[in-house]
């Protein structure tokens, strides 16, 4: 373990220019605005009736929301406040993965990536972008570790579960890592909610051809609105190796794999064998950049689903093309041609885990009289089980260096025992050392 | 609309639902029906490929022995050979009196309702 620098520590001027600045105020309520409240007209009271009501039903209400309107709130994701004060944060660059200063700092998502990374649906509601300008985090030590074997010239694949408490900062972390394949050019794939894939709102279809069960709808949308709208600068340059029919179309070699992407992925039917191909040409093709294959709420795919095969048996996780892609991937099985990183990251909010996976995790066997699915525990041999541990002083002080600046925290000066206070108070989460933040504005 | 089973269902029903609208369907049956057709359960009519539609269809048809007019033509049957045969429970049928023992000092009013020779559900 590296030597913990001491929590005064300054780092070097280029990475935190932000200097001690006065105390910020932060509000998010517009009362001011509102203006004093206008006093009720005696006259416009309404006459008490005590006859048969009228219908009085407001046609022009009716269909207040449009299809779709009040989902799209609900899931609506705010990534700025114009509340916060705007701070001028360093940007996230992928040279910083080989600073070791860098660690413990903070660092903004750089705009063009956030588009990115929305289109990817990488960020979350329940993460609290909406308390800041911009969306910015801190560089964590264990970023740091995967992003400096991401710069190796040698094509290994990563293969790492990520584990951790919940608010301790593996999606966030996922989200830097992300950040850093897209700026370096890699094809970056996300299924953003394992949930969705089991939880049988979405349809499913059994091909007899790879004796697997396949979502032909969400794999179609993953393929053209994600994989070939964000990848598409690095799908148009690769060519494909072979010529292969896809659906009814036939792709000849040479065609970009873009055009194979987005055309065969639109049929629902094909979508499967395109993520299949697609697949195989990142594994086959020289040419390919690395790749960054990653599942948020990954523990979801080790529970049984609610899908039901026709003799009205509970269908295996496994027993989808997805799910079982993405482990062929982490037992390493399949192998990116010039390597990449493979990641599933699990959740703690969507709790339901299997005890296989449990133990897993713990690096343990399933005992010999145990009921827990040896399937589940086969079916991830050989992937690296990653923690995700709490802040040190360090990253601690940035984070709250930030609160302070932005005007959450309202204190005049971050010092050593403010940091250990809230260090104790928050087992270190990142998210609840915020939590904290907030809490201390609002009293 | 979809026309199912001599029936019209609107395009945004959820098929799992509206399956429960045939007499003799539950939820049970319901749920192995949309098992065997690989249909999720928040699938709607509009998601349905036409083949899926046409095999929904043959489905129910192939159950007809057991679900709508059959069904409830047995339920008649049934109810009138208790009466042919002049049983106790095919005269209080009959009478649209309760047929298993309840008491008829207070209300009555579901065995009113149901209990008939000429019932249809």
């Amino acid at each position: 373990m590296p030597p913990r620098l001491p929590l005064t520590a300054v780092s070097s001027p280029l990475l935190r220019p932000i200097l001690p600045v006065p105390r910020r105020l932060f509000s998010i309520t517009s009362t001011l605005l509102a203006g004093p409240p206008k006093a009720k007209a005696a006259e416009g009271a309404k006459k008490q009736s005590y006859g048969k009501k009228k219908n009085t039903k407001d046609e022009s209400r009716k269909g207040a929301y449009a299809i779709g309107e009040r989902r799209g709130i609900r899931t609506r994701i705010v990534l700025s406040n114009t509340n916060a004060q705007p701070l001028d944060t360093p940007p996230l660059t992928p040279d910083l993965s080989n600073i070791t200063e860098a660690a413990g700092n903070l660092f903004a998502f750089p705009e063009e990536e956030v588009d990115k990374l929305r289109t990817l649906r990488a960020f979350f509601r329940t993460q609290d972008w909406r308390l800041f300008a911009r969306p910015s985090s801190v560089l964590r030590r264990q970023a740091m570790e995967i992003g400096s074997t991401m710069d190796s010239f040698d094509p290994v694949t990563r293969r790492i579960i990520l584990d951790g408490y919940k608010g301790s900062g593996k999606s966030v972390m996922l989200l830097q890592l992300m950040t850093w394949a897209l700026q370096k050019g890699w094809i970056v794939i996300n299924i953003p909610n394992a949930q969705e894939l089991v939880i049988g709102h979405t349809d499913y279809e059994f091909d007899p051809a790879s004796g697997k069960w396949t979502h032909p709808s969400y794999t179609s949308h993953m393929l053209t609105q994600r994989i070939a709208k964000v990848n598409a600068t690095a799908l148009a340059n690769l060519s494909l190796t072979t010529t292969v029919k896809l659906g009814r179309n036939e792709y000849a070699a040479g065609t970009p794999l873009l055009t194979a992407v987005s055309s065969a992925g639109r049929d629902f039917a094909a979508a499967t064998d395109t993520l299949r191909f697609l697949l195989s040409e990142l594994q086959n093709n020289p040419e390919t950049p690395k790749v960054l294959f990653a599942v948020e709420n990954f523990n979801l795919f080790q529970i049984p689903t609610v899908y039901r095969d026709p003799d009205f048996k509970i269908i295996h996780p496994h027993d989808f093309a997805l799910p079982s892609l993405f482990n062929e991937l982490l037992r390493g099985e399949r192998k990116f041609h010039n390597g990449g990183l493979v990641m599933g990251v699990t959740s703690r909010t969507i709790a339901p885990r299997a005890e296989a996976f449990e133990l897993f995790l713990r690096g343990e066997e399933i005992g010999p009289y145990s009921k827990a699915d040896r399937r589940i525990h086969e079916g991830l041999r050989g992937a690296e089980v990653m923690e995700m541990s709490g802040m040190d002083g360090e990253e601690a002080a940035s984070l709250l260096e930030y609160c302070r600046d932005t005007g959450l925290l309202k204190v005049d000066e971050v010092e050593e025992g403010l940091i250990r206070e809230k260090l104790l108070l928050s087992s270190g989460l990142p998210k609840e050392i915020v939590k904290s933040c907030v809490r201390i504005a609002r009293c | 609309m979809v026309f199912i089973f001599n029936t019209n269902i609107p395009d945004s029903r959820i098929v799992k639902t509206a399956l429960q609208g045939f007499y003799g369907i539950g939820p049970n049956i319901a749920h192995r029906l949309c098992a065997k057709l690989s249909i999720h359960d928040t699938a709607r009519f509009t998601q349905l490929s036409t083949a899926k539609v046409t095999n929904l269809n043959a489905e129910l048809t192939k159950m007809a022995p057991v679900i709508e007019m059959d069904l409830r033509r047995k339920l008649q049957d049934d109810i009138k050979r208790l009466r042919d045969i002049g049983s106790y429970r095919g005269r209080r049928h009959a009478q649209s009196l309760p047929v298993r023992g309840q008491r008829t000092r207070s209300q009555i009013q579901n065995a009113r309702k149901f209990n008939r020779v000429d019932r249809y559900a």
